[in-house]
């Protein structure tokens, strides 16, 4: 079994100079307590690294060595780092260093490439060679096995896939589960005598060729074997690009979720940007119509001052109108009283006029003529100025531009708002676009990626076709082969025949028991993973109409209610029990085993989960190290509930930004 | 007269109604002060008396002023006795513009429809 001794890490991100973590030999818990970015995270990662040389982000992707080092010590010009991981096996001891140095020659690192590694295993204190040293690497700790030892807990949520039909992450963590139970030992088995098999069917094909009675048929068979390796050559080959594809498919939409903010920066930008120029071209509209209003809006203006001006010109006109009209009226009377005057007798009446009353007559037109003597010569030159000024400001007249013009100025005053508003979200947008990058670099960035991610999705599309398409050929074509096999044999008469008929058969049917072997140990195990499991989830579970968990095909584990129902959509942190149990269980049937190292334990828990799972830590695995923050946990209560099983304790302790000292606390 | 020549004061504020957008030139905005003057300030304006400060503006020809020739008949038709109507629109100008320009200190920039009240 594995155990970790001591972990010593030197200028290795927070962890400045050199500091080492002694884990106790006994079986037992170990707590490392640390606040966020006190380099938790970190101290997982420094294990991984330890084990399988790769580093990698929270994201999963490598990260830049440079960068590795401690930030203080680079500034006190030490840019190596190292860790050194002791462990037992067996019962021997192994001391497993690795380190980057700086090349010689280059004085500040500032990439990977100004970087060397240097590996180094002893075993009981002698360094073993690079063969052995990975030999026994993969031996005691394969990479592919390592989600089950060194885990976040808060990445738990990835073995719900397991629950799901074909998901490249369930295939992934179902191939590791099967890994760390010991089957690809009876699955390689089983590989080996089906190729025994294999090679056996090619001896007797070319006995059956040999002989005159069976050429032809065999002959058949050698071009359909011949075939068949070449569907199933294909077949690997599409399969292959296929795994590719779909890892490419994986980082792609790793990528695409990071980049997801970006795109809606940058999609808020694009509409931001649409929004502007729509309302910018409106305003344009707006701003031409007012121009047009104001040009003969003094016209409006002076409206009501030409009415003004009119009803004065109006009533001047009038009176002048009258008195001209008066004259013309009284024109005409005057003349029939001459006629009357003149021939001394009036028409109106047909009398004479006797001389008495001609002479009031002659006195009345004379009166008459004064009183009504019409316009003056000024007066007649008032009367047509005065009609001709109402002409003028008659056609002056105008509609006040007033009400078109406070509708227009609204309008404009509303789309100023808007721009500006849309503006300033529009600078807001952009400066933080800048903060991830040159804005264009970033849209060409998302438009390839987009791009890539399609014809990713395409690609793999085509090449399950084609997968499909080979398995189908190489089913026709072994359905051919069987019946020329069966004729074969029918045919077949010979010593030679029969002898190499009988080794064939004796192979597949040695195969046929490693696969109803291997189908079998798949069964128990899956038995055995599924009550372990159950009986750690009972101990961890609060509710108690939750009564079991149930296995599938993948190993994934279903919840069941005392109904029997399973439990639909569960939640996160049942999510995370589930997995805790699933984890100690497959440590308890695995023929590797090894500690759990796991940051972030208790996740989104409640209490009483947080303090369930802590009682049950110590049956999971005998070397438990767990990284938490503090209050994650109330850490007196976690000692309380460990009790003799807590062997050891430290605190990442802040010393400054970029400084974090592990410190052993006193139990 | 031939041309329309305003104060230099009276021009700015010209100018500046121009740099709002909404007047098309100085001419449009000068007439819109012309009749703002005939609106608001007829009995308190007299042509005859009103002296115009300086002749520091731009100078702008009566064809482009007055192009249809209706804006000498509407102050024919208002001042009959005038046989300046020209130097009468450069006076009712500048003092609307004057007017005009006292509103905008005092209050901002106003619209034009506040203008036209």
């Amino acid at each position: 079994m594995l155990q970790f001794t001591s972990l010593t890490v030197e200028n290795f991100g927070p962890f400045k100079g050199s500091q080492t973590i002694d884990f106790t030999s006994e079986d037992g818990v170990t707590f490392i307590w640390g606040n966020n970015g006190r380099g938790k995270t970190t101290l997982l990662n420094i294990f991984r690294y330890a084990l399988f040389g790769r580093f990698q982000n929270r994201r999963g992707a490598d990260v830049d060595l440079a960068g590795m080092s401690n930030i203080e010590g680079r500034a006190d010009g030490h840019y190596d780092f190292k860790v050194v991981l002791r462990m037992l096996n067996d019962g021997k001891r192994y001391e497993l260093t690795r380190q980057y140095v700086v090349r010689a020659g280059i004085g500040v690192p500032s990439k990977n490439d100004d970087y060397e590694q240097k590996v180094y295993l002893k075993e009981d204190g002698s360094i073993l060679p690079v063969e052995a040293r990975d030999h026994i690497l993969n031996l005691i700790m394969p990479q592919e096995v390592s989600r089950f030892f060194l885990f976040d807990g808060e990445l738990l949520q990835e073995y719900e896939e397991l629950l799901l039909e074909d998901t490249n992450v369930g295939e992934t963590i179902k191939s590791s589960i099967e890994k760390i139970l010991g089957v690809p030992v009876l699955t390689n088995g089983a590989l080996d005598t089906h190729a025994a098999s294999e090679d056996y069917k090619k001896e007797k094909t070319r006995i059956a060729q040999s002989n005159a009675q069976t050429q032809k048929i065999a002959s058949h068979m050698v071009a359909l074997e011949a075939e068949k390796k070449e569907h199933s050559e294909e077949f690997q080959r599409l399969s292959d690009e296929l795994t590719g594809e779909l890892e490419k498919r994986n980082k792609l939409e790793d990528e695409s979720q990071q980049s997801e903010h970006v795109r809606s920066l940058l999609k808020s930008m694009e509409t931001l940007e649409s929004d502007i120029k729509e309302k910018k071209d409106r305003r344009e509209e707006i701003i031409t119509q007012i121009v047009a209003a104001t040009k003969d809006a003094w016209r409006g203006l002076i409206s009501s001052r030409v009415e003004i001006l009119l009803v004065e010109i109006q009533t001047k006109l009038k009176y002048l109108e009258d008195k001209d009209n008066s004259q013309k009226i009284a024109l005409h009377f005057l003349e029939d009283m001459q006629k009357a005057v003149d021939n001394k007798h009036c028409q109106l009446c047909d009398q004479g006029i006797d001389d008495g009353y001609i002479e009031k007559l002659r006195k009345r037109i004379n009166d008459a003529s004064t009183e009504f003597s019409g316009l003056t010569v000024d007066e007649k030159l008032q009367l047509q100025s005065l009609r001709m000024r109402k002409a003028t400001l008659d056609a002056m007249k105008s509609s006040s531009k007033k009400e078109i013009l406070e509708l227009l100025e609204s309008q404009l005053d509303s789309l100023n708002v808007q721009i500006d508003d849309s503006s300033r979200q529009h600078k807001a947008v952009r400066e933080e676009l800048e903060r991830h990058g040159d804005i264009e670099e970033l849209s060409k960035d998302t438009q390839v990626s987009i791009k890539a991610l399609a014809q990713c999705l395409k690609k793999i599309d085509n090449l399950k076709e084609g997968c499909q398409q080979e398995k189908d050929k190489i089913k026709e074509v072994e359905n051919a082969l069987t019946t020329l096999e069966e004729k074969l044999n029918r045919a077949s008469t010979d010593s030679d025949m029969i002898e190499a008929k009988r080794k064939v058969d004796l192979c597949e049917q040695i195969n046929d028991i490693f696969e109803r072997g291997i189908a079998s140990y798949r069964d128990k195990l899956k038995m055995d993973v599924e009550k372990d499991a159950t009986e750690l989830f009972l101990q961890i579970s609060n509710d108690p109409d939750y009564i079991s968990l149930k296995i599938n095909e993948n190993y994934g584990l279903e919840m069941l209610h005392v109904t029997g129902a399973i439990v639909p959509l569960r939640s996160a942190g049942f999510e995370h029990v589930v997995a805790l149990s699933l984890i100690g269980a497959l440590h308890k049937n695995a023929p590797l085993r090894g500690p759990i190292i796991m940051d972030s334990p208790f996740g989104r828990l409640d209490p009483t989960h947080k303090s369930n799972i802590t009682k049950t830590l110590p049956k999971m695995s005998e070397q438990i190290v767990l990284l938490a923050y503090t209050h994650e946990i109330d850490e007196q209560q976690a000692r309380e509930t460990l009790g003799m099983a807590l062997k050891k304790e430290y605190r990442l302790t802040r010393y400054s930004s970029f400084y974090t000292e592990i410190e052993a606390q006193m139990n | 007269m031939v041309n329309i020549r305003l104060s230099k004061e009276a021009n700015e504020i010209a100018e500046r109604l121009v740099e709002t957008g909404k007047f098309e030139n100085v001419i449009t905005a000068a007439k819109f002060a012309l009749a703002f003057a005939l609106k608001n300030h007829f009995e308190e304006f007299d042509p005859i008396t009103y002296t115009v400060p300086d002749s520091g503006g731009n100078n702008y020809n009566v064809g482009t002023v007055d192009s249809d020739g209706q804006l000498a008949a509407l102050l024919r038709a208002i001042y009959p006795d005038t046989t300046t109507p020209y130097m009468y629109a450069r006076s009712l100008m500048v003092f609307g513009l004057t007017k005009i320009g006292k509103r905008i200190e005092e209050e901002g920039m106003p619209s034009v429809s506040a203008l036209c009240e």
